[in-house]
């Protein structure tokens, strides 16, 4: 990209998210954009499908910022959170994360697997399934 | 009054005869982002250039012609109004010094041939663009020349123009008079159009966007890198004057390396074929299909590049599976051509779009174009029309054949 990184910054692959990391740096490319909504007090959501070159994921902007983001815009986030929303994993900005626009359209991207597709069980549950399993077998 | 105070304190200072101040502009007048410079700084650009061109620096021509390729094709907001109206007020002012420069010349006949199309609602600019252009060619005509055929393009979309209209017959019907080594039409036919020309019609921004299309993106997800293209630079009605340059641009100068062809990024005809699908209106998609097989007209093996011609040629033969109708109906629009585009020549475009095919086929672009007539969803009168146009790669259609056609039980 022609806007460089900081010294010493990394950015992380959508591949390598997990729940509840939070202030991490990445870059996606915006492909499609939902209705914003309105929670109870008062703040608007704009959602995003994003995509960067290893997998897609739903990322959620809180305030103002969304209206800005159009398709097709490649956004590095500063201070980036990967939370749960009903078993799923979104990508948000933390409270304090920066949102900046660094090119247009031209980036490589990936849009399967999507990464807020996929159910996240904790251990537990996760044992308990396999065991489940293994009774069928 | 401080500019030329400062203007004169940079001529005391300067010492390369303005080559570093010229660097500059031409750094501002090349950027991708030149839409978003300020109106007042681009007034103090054009003043700036027309004291440099008094001080006769060197390199100013490249600066002009960088702000030709600023102008944006289908675009009639009024930032790029005005700047088409800056960009001719000033080579009109300094019309005797455009005179000596004959690339340029050639450039800015072609780029205000092409943006006058879109200014039919800005009435004085368009009278004032026409007449330049007019001027141009009357007077420096061999200069223009060197366009070669995408000139007569440009003149037939724009012979609607009234002023236009008079050269464009003087053209067709005594040629002499334009240039005393002209003899016909064909004569420029005959020559291929220089990439810079066609490069010259699309903005900095768009040939990025577009070459990285066509250059990384692979076939499997291209629609979005093509939608947000389409949203970006050809949603307004307007723009649709640019879809043949864009065809112009893809044809003649993205020819992608063998490593690239031989990747999964997506296929230049894949690319125009999709497209071809965003057009709405039946004559923008003729114009488009035109520039499509415009290097077909009067092809010369010798002179013109196989990849020019090679787009058209595979989206007739590979879209015969999943979209029949448009193999059918550009195998419709070249018949159609052939006869219709310059009777005078028939002939020679007739035999020119034969010999395509024979070299297309000779060169390995495709093996053969029996798949294509013998495709049960290929009609009688298509067929005909294939035999026609390629009576070597084409075996006649057969009478019993057509009978049984016509029966339909």
């Amino acid at each position: 990209m022609s806007i460089p990184l900081k010294p010493g910054q990394q950015l992380v692959p959508i591949t390598k998210l997990r729940p509840s990391m939070r202030g991490f740096d990445c870059e996606v490319i915006v492909l499609e954009t939902a209705m914003p909504t309105t929670t109870r007090d008062g703040q608007t959501i704009h959602t995003f499908l994003v995509a960067d070159k290893t997998a897609s994921i739903i990322m959620n902007v809180w305030g103002n910022d969304g209206k800005f983001i159009r398709n097709g815009d490649i956004i590095r986030i500063e201070g980036a959170e990967a939370k749960l929303f009903k078993g799923f994993m979104q990508l948000t900005t933390a409270r304090f994360g920066k949102l900046k626009r660094v090119g247009e359209d031209t980036m490589l991207f990936r849009e399967s697997p999507n990464v807020s597709e996929m159910q996240w069980v904790t251990e537990e549950e996760s044992r308990s399934i396999a065991s489940a399993e293994d009774g069928r077998n | 009054m401080e500019a030329s105070e400062y203007l004169r304190q940079l001529s005391i200072v300067s010492r390369d005869g303005f080559a570093q101040a010229i660097g500059r502009l031409q750094l501002i007048s090349n950027a991708g982002r030149f839409g978003r410079v300020r109106e007042t700084v681009r007034t103090q650009l054009f003043w700036l250039l027309g004291e440099l061109v008094r001080m006769n620096a060197h390199g100013v021509e490249q600066v002009a012609l960088a702000l030709t390729r600023q102008m944006r094709g289908g675009d009639v907001t009024s930032g790029n109004i005005r700047l088409c109206t800056q960009l001719l007020d000033f080579l009109q002012k300094n019309y005797s010094w455009l005179m000596t420069q004959p690339l340029l010349i050639a450039t800015t006949a072609y780029a205000f041939g092409r943006v006058i199309l879109d200014h039919t609602r800005h009435t004085e600019l368009r009278s004032n663009e026409s007449s330049f252009v007019v001027r141009l060619l009357r007077e420096r005509f061999s200069e223009c020349a060197m366009i070669g055929r995408d000139l007569i393009r440009m003149l037939q979309d724009a012979a609607r123009v009234p002023a236009f209209a008079e050269l464009w017959r003087d053209l067709l019907q005594s040629p002499q008079k334009l240039s005393t080594q002209l003899t016909s039409i064909e004569q420029i036919l005959r020559v291929p159009t220089p990439r810079v020309f066609l490069a010259n019609r699309l903005t900095v921004e768009m040939e990025r966007r577009l070459v990285f299309i066509l250059e990384h993106v692979p076939v499997a997800g291209f629609t979005r890198n093509l939608m947000w293209f389409v949203q970006r630079y050809l949603s307004t009605p307007e723009s649709e004057t640019l879809y043949s340059d864009l065809v112009r641009f893809v044809v003649g100068v993205v020819h992608p390396p063998n490593a690239v062809l031989a990747s999964n990024v997506v296929p230049r005809y894949v690319f125009l074929g999709a497209l071809l699908r965003f057009v709405r209106s039946q004559v923008v998609a003729a114009n488009v299909k035109l520039a499509l097989f415009y290097d077909w007209l009067c092809y010369d093996p010798q002179r013109d590049s196989i990849m020019n011609i090679e787009p058209g040629v595979l989206l007739i033969a590979r879209s015969i599976d999943r979209y029949a109708y448009l193999t059918a109906s550009l195998v419709e629009f070249l018949s159609f051509v052939v006869d219709a585009y310059a009777p005078a020549l028939a002939t020679v475009i007739h035999r020119s779009i034969g010999l395509v095919m024979l070299g297309a086929v000779e060169k390995g672009v495709l093996p053969s174009l029996t798949p294509v007539c013998e495709h049960p969803r290929i009609d009688t009168t298509t067929r005909r029309q294939l035999h026609h146009l390629f009576p070597q790669l084409v075996p006649p259609v057969s009478d019993t054949v057509s009978a049984g056609d016509s029966v339909v039980y």
